[in-house]
């Protein structure tokens, strides 16, 4: 017979049955959609998560070896990061954004005023401050016309606090080795952890070159797309640095291998919970089907006859049964689906978790749907194909 | 058309096993009209499901068109289903969420054909037996009478050439039932082959032949009637 001919036939019986394939699909529904949501937040949040256990949002630090530390004796040579690294460095498949940062201690003056040892900081992108978690509480952040060369700063509540009694920082200008800068800022650490609301001065890149007179990148950063591909771009940002410079075991990944027990763990509760959620929503919604499918067949038996009896044959039986059961539940994935999404939506609206309901997931939930519908209505179908075509016709 | 030769069928095993029909032999030409009659219980139903390859014979051979049909596979039997015998019966047993039409159409998607065809043939069967205004209708918004013509549209549509008939008339009113007689006597004009089981004496004289059941057995064989 033909496919189109099974599907309409189960169309037809599905929507001559309302309330009992509303019924059916309802467990289906319900596991489907849960499953979405759970994975929507688990891969809209995947960074965020893997922030809470390595302390970073997918990004790794590139440190100098502690081999190359002892034969310098802690000396750092000016070009240990150069230009074209970064250039190469942020061309790798996995690398999102190259962050460089550039430190060194100064005195800051303001008028009269002046704090020593403050730690002056050069950005090439405000990526940094998100990164560390480091908000504008008042006044502007930087902007891209702000790292071609402008002379402007943001400063941490505790250095305006030492320089400003009035706490009136903003569009004030602070000279640090005699270079007048304008502040623009006042930023502060949020989610932090005691110590590190410190009196600091953040610049960008430009303008602390220009203040400093030399530009030696002090530590460098690569976000990574994904979690997953950190080990793989960690490595390969290695063996680019290794190859610039001739070196060999100069160069190394911050708590690399911290970072990838973190991300284990991360992706390991991830598929626990989606795979527990899934495996019941199985269970249920397959259970639902199943059962309303056999009762379904005990009460169509006198279609099942008067099928028999016109010429239909005993698969003929069976694969409009299955049929019935893959449309059901299909319905039901794709019902599951359309909330499912609905609810991640809402959740990334009113929540601050992020959510994602990506194509392959939406696909994937789908075909597991169709799955779940042979498996379990091959049972009812394979009942319903060994009826007695007579005993069917009597039962009336 | 059909040759039945000392054929069995009892339901049960062994000491307690109940022979509802013995010995039956029974020859029906192509373009007979033949109605079988007798008490309830006597194995009518029993008969008729057997010649309609719904069920098969405990022993005795059956032979449709001059092919054996005990030797036959279920899908050859549903075939022959589809194709050769068209069935109508005492309770219409039309798939009540079911439109008229698609109720007709389900001989012709068994034997799959074309869209375009199924829906012609539907609709000109339905015509036939004057239902062209009741298509979308469902069998709960029909009468009994016009329940029963769309039964035998149904057995029509595939063009069959055999019809088997159990008490066709046996839920309807005597006025619906005449419509479905007339029908049968047009049919059995066109060359149609007819197996009508009923209870009434009447009903039973429109067929050219008679053949009554008592007990599983045929009782007499040509030209009964009473
Ligand atoms: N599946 C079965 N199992 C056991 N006995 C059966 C079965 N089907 C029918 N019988 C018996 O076979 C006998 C003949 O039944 P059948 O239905 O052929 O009678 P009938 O002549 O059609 O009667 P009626 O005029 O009432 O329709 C009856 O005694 C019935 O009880
Ligand atoms: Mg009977």
């Amino acid at each position: 017979m033909i496919f189109w001919e099974n599907i309409r036939m189960a169309l037809d019986a599905i929507f001559a049955h309302k309330m009992r394939s509303i019924l059916t699909i309802l467990g289906i529904v319900i596991g489907v959609s849960s499953v979405i949501v759970i994975v929507a937040i688990g891969q809209g949040g995947a960074a965020k998560l893997s922030k809470s256990f390595t302390g970073r949002s997918n990004s790794i630090i590139i440190i100098p070896s502690s081999e190359m530390l002892k034969k310098s004796g802690g000396v750092i040579s000016p070009d240990f990061f150069t230009q074209e690294d970064i250039q190469e460095l942020q061309h790798i498949d996995d690398v999102e954004s190259v962050v460089i940062k550039y430190f060194e201690t100064a005195t800051v003056f303001y008028q009269k005023q002046n704090a020593e040892g403050i730690m002056v900081v050069g950005i090439n992108s405000n990526d940094t401050l998100e990164e560390e978690n480091i908000e504008v509480v008042r006044g502007r952040s930087f902007e891209t016309s702000d790292y071609g060369g402008n002379c402007v700063a943001l400063m941490s509540l505790e250095m305006e606090k030492q320089l400003f009694k009035e706490r009136n920082g903003i569009e004030k200008i602070i000279r640090i080795k005699n270079q007048p800068i304008e502040v623009i800022g006042i930023v502060e650490k949020k989610d932090d952890s005691l110590m590190m609301n410190t009196a600091g001065v953040y610049m960008p890149d430009k303008a602390w070159t220009k203040v400093f007179g030399k530009s030696n990148i002090s530590q460098l950063t690569l976000r990574i797309k994904k979690p997953d591909a950190i080990k793989r771009a960690g490595n390969k940002a290695i063996e680019i640095l290794n190859k610039n410079h001739n070196t060999q075991g100069d160069y190394e990944v911050q708590n690399l291998e911290e970072i990838e027990k973190g991300i284990e763990v991360v992706t390991n509760t991830m598929t626990i919970v989606i795979g527990s959620i899934a495996g019941i929503s199985l269970l249920v919604g397959g259970v639902g089907i199943m059962n309303i499918m056999l009762v379904s067949v005990t009460e169509r038996t006198q279609e099942i006859g008067i099928r028999l009896a016109l010429g239909a044959t005993r698969s003929n039986i069976l694969i409009q049964f299955l049929t019935e059961a893959i449309t059901l539940s299909l319905l039901g994935g794709i019902v599951g689906l359309l909330i499912g999404t609905g609810v991640s939506n809402l959740i990334n609206l009113f929540t601050p978790f992020p959510t994602l309901v990506s194509f392959p997931v939406a696909v994937g939930t789908l075909l597991f749907s169709v799955i779940l519908g042979i498996v379990f209505g091959i049972l009812p179908a394979e009942k319903a194909s060994k009826l007695d075509p007579i005993q069917c016709l009597n039962r009336n | 058309m059909i040759q039945v030769h000392n054929l069995y069928k009892s339901y049960g095993l062994g000491k307690l096993s109940l022979k509802v029909l013995r010995a039956i032999d029974l020859v029906v030409d192509k373009g007979e009209y033949v109605a079988i009659m007798g008490p309830s219980g006597s194995g009518k139903s029993t008969l008729m499901n057997i010649l309609g390859c719904l069920d098969r014979p405990t022993k005795g051979k059956y032979y449709l068109k001059g092919l054996d049909v005990s030797k036959m596979k279920e899908p050859e039997l549903a075939q022959i289903r589809n194709r050769t015998i068209g069935f109508i019966f005492q309770q219409f047993q039309l798939i009540s969420f079911m439109s008229a039409k698609k109720n007709v159409e389900l001989p012709l998607i068994y034997s799959d054909k074309p869209a375009k065809e199924i829906h012609r043939r539907a609709i000109s069967s339905l015509e036939r037996v004057g239902l062209a205004n009741y298509l979308n209708h469902k069998p709960f918004e029909l009468s009994g009478g016009q329940q029963q013509r769309v039964a035998i549209a149904r057995a029509l549509v595939n063009n069959p050439e055999l019809l088997l008939a159990d008490e066709p008339t046996g839920s309807l009113d005597t006025a619906s039932g005449q419509v479905v007689l007339d029908l049968f006597d047009e049919l059995h004009r066109e060359g149609k082959t007819i197996i009508m089981i009923t209870h009434d004496f009447e009903i039973a004289k429109r067929a050219e032949r008679q053949v009554y059941i008592r007990d599983g057995r045929i009782l007499t064989k040509e030209g009964f009637v009473r």
